[in-house]
């Protein structure tokens, strides 16, 4: 294996090392995220494994990720190590130095995702940087949970770090530490979460060690350079396999939050030769709420649509030297401070993926997908008076919802958006045990995922009862537009936030809410999206619709309004139903012929 | 002189080191003054500088510092003690704080700490407080009369290293820039405060120099002493009793219920107790005060009926304070404390004011307006400017009338007494904002033997710039309470487009209300209460002040039962209708006694 692009100094690899090295440095990114898994104290880290571990070159250009970090982190990683480089300058840095960072408008999300960085020396001289993103369930802010958005300004949305040196040689800046945890909510968790990040940047560094000293220092380095180039060969190679062309797409948040207004995001792909450019210039611009997309999570968002067509391979810099992206500042996709970025995740972050994925699907109709749902991502917080807790809580409630139709298989129902693919569920028994929560339903929502030839997956269906007052805040996305179907396929049904739904103290609490006080007898209802379905609702066979039926994902109503397809109950207990293939046959004649 | 450690210091030499303390302190707050950048301090003089013995024990305070920095400095540098340790404080550090909850008034009150040694020895503090114009949070300007938590209302800093052996921690800057606004403007306001702590050292030092340091340290303890002997005295002058006062902050903005603050103060030979526990808990939006400011305001109060001397911590030990942790006049973490100063704090001025007034009637006074803290934040479009503002526009009003004398017009509330006036003139300069008129508020003063001093109404237009409204006052429902058969003082408001169709009363408490380009705020401050019965006041003297548009010829007519005919009002010329007022204030006092 030769050095191509990379103008490191060449040393020949054979490629058995090289294949060693490479899933080394992947077994080290899992490690870290272990680390974080086992040790942090937030839930949405050590169970909702909303977190990464990366590895970098010398340069701080990055080499691998983790196999179960989170799609969001995916893209963004690329940019902390080199914004940490600039900050802070490779002549400062040290052994036993650990920087840390969260600035949204240079290297990150939201301020929720905190970075650690470690640089690693080898005899004196800087090899790598091990990282660790995590999500503490914290930064301060208006809203306990720190996603706010209604947001104007990030100073309602927590604590901003910029890139900072939180150990200087082993020593801990205690000064740091005493002003974040005085601005953050449940400071014991918060720091559990910070010791938790530096064990998994230190075990990262563990093992490179080990690493080099059986490999020796210039083979680990030359794997580290060849791997972004081996990256860039198959994505380069995946391009050269797309038709060259323009292929355009929009998705949109349903509304600023201060403005009413939706928001759109349009993509043009230009797809030439063996490269992309990801061209976002003609989307609004910023919103005066919180759902303003960082440049770093626009650059994660397009990755994570491009791994629909990308083959498995890591996730580096070697990518991006094929991939441009164009965007305008102070736009909804790179927002400038101090504009409001908390609810990005849901909202302008998602949708800038949907457009991704759409433009993507064009250029391959082999690989399309249609749009998936926008997590419904809740908080609910207070003081937990039951006996034994008697301290303030904040309980991540997410509900997942459906993912797309595709060519040859229906979306996949109740699974975290494709930002959060990698995200667990966190059990209603565990949030039941540490909050004071019942969760009194958890099902799939029948009928939601969008018609199609493949179905889109279903959202869900989640009932919720606090058990003591406390405020209830939400962001989600999907509430007016449901996610759009591909090539024919029916939009997913619309995700919903209901207070006492169905009885006479109904309350629409919108999917944007920020502090609103909920209290015991009160019943949330939380319902995700389905998502979009693929190709023509007509043309999916009877036999799957029947299944679908039989399996409640789907009703007889809904068969034949959306489907064409007339079934009959014969036993339901015993899931037997029966379709009428004459009138089917002439009811879909009679749609297609209205169309 | 004799201290308790055995040394004694010649009076001459006592009083020569006594008022260069003071001049130590003055000296701090002119550097202060001369080189921060937030108009609230350079021109609004919203500072104190301090000097402390080696146990952290206040020794002098500077004659032009804010009162409401009196008491709560005294548990400043204790507090830095405590958390910092003096085993590890080293020539050349600078400690930082502003926690409310232990140390501080409101966020936007930062303190620096300077130790000084001389020979290895620590022999001292100076400190440096200052309202810096923003710390973050939701509002510009950080005050949040709304916020239910800190975490609403800016950076909280807990005491720290910002300075150690003279190299500053460079990374807690970065943190503190990040997360206020107007960033250039904070460097200058912490150059600024380290200068003058550093001045303040310097004085320090050529005193050791010049007198030895021996007797600089006596000299210090022996001021402590001189105030404790000067306290007792004033205690023992007073009639032993138990003496009570109670005023209320207009509304808990969250729940609309006003909160009721108690005092009951007992006077015990040469000590007192100032008893707060029967006052309300804490309120759920930004109006609690702090324990340090509770101090301040005790010791306000108490200013008025000591002779001049300085209020060290010789004072504090013969006086002792009694409150409820968790209640309005004692916050506990998390609840939100930014709108003290014009809300509670301003109550248990009145409250105290009222039981000494109890104590001592012929040094009583009636209670005075509270502030108006409005600011205007946005950007100013002139294009010599193009660039983020935050306006602070104080309203000052009137004070409580004196058995001596009616109340001054329109100056800083006690607790902001030696603030001065910002000039609508330089505020034009420096802000988008013009001055449409800036006059008394007639017949506002309470009535009374002698009359309470009048508010102040102005009309502020914004010709230049888009932006938000935030203001935090008091004395909206309940005007500031008479004494002794005085009567209250008009109330405050603020008005958005006062006399247009798009006329707004968005009130006294209000945050970040949108302002357009040439829309105008209206606002208009309370006249402080009257002392003793308005039918007894001089008539001459409610002549003299309708001559001087403070009472119209109605109200002299309806609330003093003054009958006065108007000749001229050019000329001045008014004529008292004697019989008809004899027999009006007869009528008059048949009614009230009916009542």
């Amino acid at each position: 294996m030769s050095n191509g692009a990379s103008g490191q100094p060449s040393a020949a690899l054979d490629p058995i090392t090289f294949e060693v090295l490479r899933s080394a440095f992947t077994a080290i990114c899992n490690e870290m995220a272990l680390v974080v898994a086992k040790t942090a104290y937030s839930t949405p880290v050590n169970e909702g494994h909303d977190f990464a571990g990366g590895l970098y070159d010398a340069g701080g250009q990055l080499v691998t990720q983790g196999e179960f970090d989170l799609p969001a982190f995916v893209g963004l990683t690329l940019l902390t190590v080199p914004e940490v480089v600039r900050a802070i300058g490779l002549e400062n840095m040290e052994p036993g130095d650990i920087y840390m960072i969260n600035d949204p408008y240079v290297a990150s999300t939201h301020c929720n995702d905190i970075h650690f960085v470690k640089p690693i020396f080898h005899e004196g001289r800087l090899v790598a940087f091990t990282s660790s993103t995590a999500h503490w369930s914290d930064v301060g802010g208006v809203v306990a949970g720190s996603l706010n958005c209604a947001a104007r300004t990030h100073f309602e949305e927590g604590v901003r770090i910029p890139a900072l040196t939180l150990y200087k040689r082993g020593v801990m800046n205690n000064d740091i530490v005493a002003i974040l945890l005085a601005n953050m909510r449940q400071s014991w968790e918060r720091l559990g979460d910070l010791h938790a990040q530096v064990a998994a940047v230190s075990a990262g560094e563990e093992r490179i060690r080990v690493v080099i000293a059986k490999h020796g220092v210039e083979a680990v380095l030359t794997a580290m350079a060849e791997i972004q180039t081996y990256s860039e060969r198959m994505a380069r190679a995946a391009f050269a396999s797309l038709p060259d062309g323009r292929y355009e797409s929009e998705d949109s948040v349903d509304q600023d939050v201060h403005t009413g207004e939706k928001k759109t995001i349009r993509l043009t792909l230009h797809i030439e030769g063996d490269h992309a450019i990801f061209d976002l210039t003609a989307s609004d611009g910023a919103a005066e709420s919180g759902i303003n997309c960082t440049i770093a999570a626009t650059t994660s968002a397009i990755f994570i649509g491009l791994a629909a067509i990308l083959p498995p391979m890591p996730m580096n810099a070697g990518v991006m030297r094929v991939v441009e992206i164009k965007a305008t500042r102070g736009s909804i996709v790179w927002a400038q401070p101090p504009s409001g970025i908390s609810g990005l995740a849901i909202t302008s972050m998602d949708a800038t993926t949907g457009a991704t994925m759409l433009a993507v699907g064009k250029a391959l109709p082999e690989r399309a997908v249609g749009v998936p749902s926008a997590i419904v991502n809740s908080t609910f917080a207070g003081d937990d008076t039951r006996p034994t807790f008697d301290a303030p809580f904040i309980n991540y409630i997410w509900a997942f919802g459906g993912t797309g139709g595709t060519k040859y298989k229906d979306g996949a129902n109740n699974l975290a958006s494709p930002f959060g693919a990698s995200s667990t569920n966190i059990p209603c028994e565990l949030q039941e045990r540490r909050y004071p929560v019942l969760f009194w339903r958890h099902m799939l929502l029948n009928d939601s995922g969008g018609a199609g030839r493949t179905r889109g997956g279903c959202g869900l269906d989640q009932l919720v009862e606090p058990r003591v007052p406390g405020s209830l805040s939400n962001i989600t996305n999907r509430e007016k537009e449901g996610p759009p179907g591909v090539f024919g396929g029916g939009r997913g049904w619309t995700s919903r936030l209901f207070v006492n739904a169905g009885t006479e103290s109904e309350r629409n609490l919108g999917t944007f809410a920020v502090n609103v006080p909920v209290g015991p007898g009160e019943m949330l209802s939380f319902w995700s999206n389905g998502a979009g379905g693929y190709g023509d609702p007509l043309e999916r066979s009877a036999e799957s619709i029947v299944e679908d039926i039989r399996d409640d994902y789907m009703t007889i109503g809904s068969a034949k309004s959306q489907y064409g397809v007339v079934v009959k109950e014969v036993d339901r207990r015993r899931l037997r139903y029966e379709v009428d293939a004459e009138v089917t046959e002439t009811l879909r004649r009679k749609m297609r012929a209205a169309r | 002189m004799a201290s308790s450690s055995g040394m004694s210091v010649d009076p001459i030499t006592y009083e020569v080191l006594r008022n260069a303390f003071a001049a130590v302190c003055n000296e701090m707050a002119l550097v202060v003054a001369k080189t921060a950048y937030s108009t609230p301090i350079n021109e609004g003089r919203d500072f104190a500088g301090t000097v402390y013995d080696r146990h952290g024990k206040l020794v002098s305070q500077g004659e032009t510092d804010l009162p409401a920095f009196v008491g709560l400095t005294m548990l400043t540098v204790p507090e830095v003690i405590r958390a910092i340790g003096l085993e590890n404080m080293e020539p050349g550090d600078i400690y930082m704080i502003n926690d409310p909850y232990v140390a501080s008034t409101h966020c936007n009150d930062i303190h620096q700490v300077r130790p000084i040694f001389h020979d290895g020895q620590l022999v001292a503090f100076t400190a440096s407080t200052a309202h810096w114009s923003d710390v973050g949070g939701v509002a510009p300007g950080s005050l949040n009369c709304r916020a239910r938590s800190h975490f609403e209302e800016g950076v909280r800093i807990p005491a720290l290293k910002i300075y150690r052996q003279g190299v500053l921690n460079k990374d807690i800057l970065t943190i503190l820039l990040a997360n206020m606004r107007e960033s250039w403007e904070r460097i200058g306001d912490l150059n600024a405060q380290i200068a003058a702590v550093k001045a303040g050292e310097a004085r320090i030092r050529a005193l050791i120099a010049k007198h030895g340091l021996e007797t600089v340290l006596t000299a210090m303890e022996e001021v402590q002493n001189h105030s404790e002997r000067l306290a007792r005295a004033s205690w023992v002058s007073l009639p032993d009793g138990v003496y009570e006062g109670e005023d209320r902050v207009d509304q808990d903005v969250h729940t609309g219920e006003p909160k009721l603050i108690k005092l009951k103060l007992t006077v015990a030979g040469d000590h007192a107790v100032f008893d707060l526990t029967e006052s309300d808990t804490a309120a759920e939006s930004g109006i609690n005060c702090t324990i340090a400011a509770t101090t301040s305001a005790v010791f306000l109060g108490l200013a008025s009926i000591l002779p001049p001397m300085p209020m060290n911590a010789g004072v504090m030990r013969t006086v002792e304070i009694k409150a409820k942790r968790g209640s309005i006049v004692w916050a506990q973490p998390p609840s939100a404390v930014s709108g003290l100063a014009a809300t509670s704090m301003e109550c248990v001025i009145g409250c105290v004011v009222q039981a000494l007034s109890a104590a001592l009637p012929e040094r009583g006074a009636a209670t005075p307006f509270s502030i108006l803290n409005t600011v205007f934040a946005g950007f100013d479009t002139r294009p010599e400017f193009q660039s983020s503002f935050i306006n602070y526009v104080w309203g000052f009003g009137g004070l409580g009338a004196v058995r001596s004398h009616d109340g001054a017009n329109v100056v800083g509330s006690p607790y902001t007494a030696s603030t001065q006036n910002i000039p609508a003139e330089l505020q034009e300069r420096r802000y988008p904002v013009l001055w449409r008129s800036y006059g008394f508020v007639q017949d506002s003063g309470g009535p009374g033997t002698t009359r309470g001093g009048v508010g102040l109404i102005q009309l502020v237009e914004f010709p230049y710039a888009v932006g938000t409204i935030s203001c935090i006052g008091d004395r909206e429902r309940f005007g500031p309470p008479g004494i002794f058969g005085g009567e209250e003082g008009a109330k405050a408001g603020l008005v958005l487009n006062r006399g247009s169709e798009n006329e707004r009363n968005i009130g006294i408490f209000s945050v970040n209300e949108p302002a357009a380009v040439g829309e105008s705020i209206t606002f208009w401050s309370a006249g402080g209460g009257g002392y003793g019965d308005a039918l007894k006041r001089p008539v001459e003297s409610v002549l003299e002040d309708v001559k001087d548009e403070y009472v119209t010829v109605a109200a002299a007519r309806a609330q003093y039962g003054v009958v006065v005919n108007e000749i001229d009002q050019r000329a001045l010329e008014y004529q008292l209708d004697l019989p008809a007022t004899e027999k009006l204030r007869a009528e008059l006092r048949e009614a009230h006694a009916r009542d």
